[in-house]
């Protein structure tokens, strides 16, 4: 597979290669790889945040719903 | 072996239900594994309840395009729905209007309607033109057996 490089400052440099110890990931891609599925979990979180709503006024409606349909 | 489609549609009580706090989760899950559309009906049924929650309203109209496919009025909706409509009436039903949309919207973005149990059979006379339908129930039993599945595979997986 071919690779391809990226660059980062120094500062996240040193962040990512203490996240690869901390993984305990045989290499960068690795990491990145759990970077980006994590990213996608918060935003799905946030998400699913945002258009929750309170049970009791979802069964509210649910309620008056089903009973107002023929 | 998972059963459902890629494409997922809820009838307005199946998506209030999905949207409820407590099943924050399974909507996650929910929005990582399908691709969700919402006919104008459930859109009119949750924003409706954000009304009673002194929501504001444009900024929830907002929020939900970002997260899910809203299935928008368009000239094949309206086509779709007259065919439809059109078929009933030649045998003397003519059916709900919020029904018509909402399996008009499914069929036309070719996904499964998720339809709540007690409506489930009235939304089954649609199905010999062409919509497929599934009641909440037997969907959140599919889910679940989605999540056992994909936690398998987490817990094999070296990170």
């Amino acid at each position: 597979m071919a690779m391809k490089t990226i660059a980062v400052d120094e500062e996240t440099w040193e962040a990512i290669k203490q996240l690869k110890a901390k993984l305990d990931a045989r290499s960068y891609t690795e990491v990145l790889k759990k970077l980006i599925e994590v990213w996608h979990s918060v935003e799905l979180d946030m998400k699913a945040e945002k258009v929750s709503i309170e049970d009791d006024k979802a069964d509210m409606i649910i309620s008056l719903l089903e009973n107002s349909e023929d | 072996m998972r059963m459902l489609p890629e494409r997922i549609a809820f009838d307005p009580v199946s998506f209030l239900k999905i949207t409820r706090k407590q099943n924050k989760e399974i909507l996650e899950f929910i929005l990582a594994e399908f691709q969700v559309y919402i006919p104008l009906p459930s859109v009119n049924s949750y924003l409706m309840t954000k009304v009673l929650l002194k929501g504001d309203v444009e900024e929830e109209v907002k929020t939900l395009k970002e997260v899910f496919n809203v299935v928008e009025v368009s000239d094949q909706l309206m086509v779709k729905m007259a065919e439809l409509g059109g078929a009933f009436v030649k045998k003397g039903i003519v059916p709900n209007f919020s029904d018509l949309m909402t399996a008009a919207s499914a069929i036309l973005t070719e996904s499964l309607l998720v339809a709540s149990d007690k409506k489930v059979k009235r939304y089954e006379m649609f199905s010999k033109y062409g919509l497929d339908v599934i009641s909440y129930t037997k969907f959140l039993e599919e889910v679940e057996s989605l999540v056992e599945e994909e936690a398998r595979k987490v817990a094999r997986s070296p990170l």
